[in-house]
């Protein structure tokens, strides 16, 4: 899993300490030997969603990072490197965190499917086969929260919303 | 057929039920069953091995002392087994694994708790709807469970993982 990049990246949401709101980096800057460093160290430019004010120049130890994004940043590792091949059908994902039935923290991974009524067994054993594979590819990654990998129609969200 | 047979066959009707239109109450209720058919399959199998013969309503009584909690401990454990090596974290050390946690074994453990967890929102929570492919792969993972554990009841580790269902909140102690 070594593989998984956690730099920071231009369009990235983060809160910045010692500020309120939150900010996208515009601009990130390594330092001239980041190549050699086991994580990344140099800086980043932001910019206040809401008001525009920009930090320049300011490391990335004073970011603060959501909870989600090693996950996110893992599947999207997964989309170029399939332990088990990533379904088409498979139209989004979210990630969510909070607590478990148990009270205890937990990622809840979702992944979004075209709405099917009748679903075929293949697809079935082959959805049930990645959701596996994600969660496998999560905990090796020892994460502070379990993850919980789910599959759901994508109709569902707006049958809530209807 | 057991009981538990009986659920899983259960789940998988009223997974399918209605085709057009899947009504929540059958998908949420094929959801909780296809989790109490594991549930069910591990607390006959923890009580067969602890009461092996014995006087009626014993091996009852044993099923029924198992709790939920327990089980979820026990089954996080043996699902980092792949990670940490061998050895489920916080097995006491004196009792002896006979051999590493098998693929299988880890399976059924990841699959227990994340069927627990679906159960508990299939039971209590109206805020997220269940559709038709959720449920199918929640059936499939239990039918999985109960195809994995055919093949690792016979292994040295069952009786540990059996063992563990039932006592992991207790061994520390």
């Amino acid at each position: 899993m070594a593989e998984i990049n956690l730099d920071p990246r231009p369009g990235e949401e983060v809160l910045v300490r010692g500020h309120s709101g939150r900010f996208k980096i515009t601009n990130v800057d390594p330092c001239v030997d980041s190549h050699r460093l086991p994580k990344f160290y140099g800086w980043v430019d932001v910019e206040h969603l809401t008001t525009g004010f920009k930090l320049l120049h300011i490391p990335v130890e004073a970011l603060i990072f959501d909870d989600e994004r090693p996950v996110y940043r893992a599947i999207e590792w997964l989309k170029g490197n399939p332990v088990v091949p990533f379904p088409d059908y498979i139209v989004d994902y979210r990630v969510e965190s909070r607590e478990d039935h148990q009270g205890n923290p937990a990622f809840f991974i979702c992944f979004f499917v075209e709405p099917d009524d009748q679903p075929s067994p293949e697809k079935i054993k082959e959805l049930n086969r990645f959701l596996g594979s994600v969660e496998t590819m999560l905990l090796s990654l020892s994460l502070d929260r379990w993850p919980y990998v789910q599959v759901s129609e994508k109709r569902s969200l707006l049958d809530v919303a209807s | 057929m057991s009981l538990a047979e009986e659920l899983l066959a259960q789940a998988r009707f009223l997974a399918n039920l209605d085709p057009q239109s899947p009504s929540q109450a059958n998908l949420r209720r094929a959801v909780s069953s296809a989790y109490y058919a594991v549930f069910h399959l591990f607390s006959a199998e923890v009580a067969a091995q602890i009461v092996p013969v014995g006087p009626s309503g014993l091996r009852e009584r044993t099923q029924r002392a198992l709790n939920h909690n327990s089980m979820y401990k026990a089954a996080e454990s043996f699902s980092l087994c792949s990670l940490a090596g061998t050895r489920p974290r916080n097995l006491p050390m004196d009792i002896d694994l006979p051999g590493p946690v098998s693929a299988e074994l880890i399976s059924v453990a990841k699959g227990f708790k994340r069927l627990q967890e679906e159960r508990h929102a299939a039971d209590y929570d109206v805020s997220k709807p269940f559709d038709r492919t959720r449920t199918l792969v929640l059936v499939a993972t239990a039918e999985g469970i109960f195809a994995d554990w055919l093949k690792e009841k016979a292994s040295g580790n069952a009786p540990v993982f059996l063992a563990s269902l039932m006592f992991w909140q207790l061994w520390n102690k």
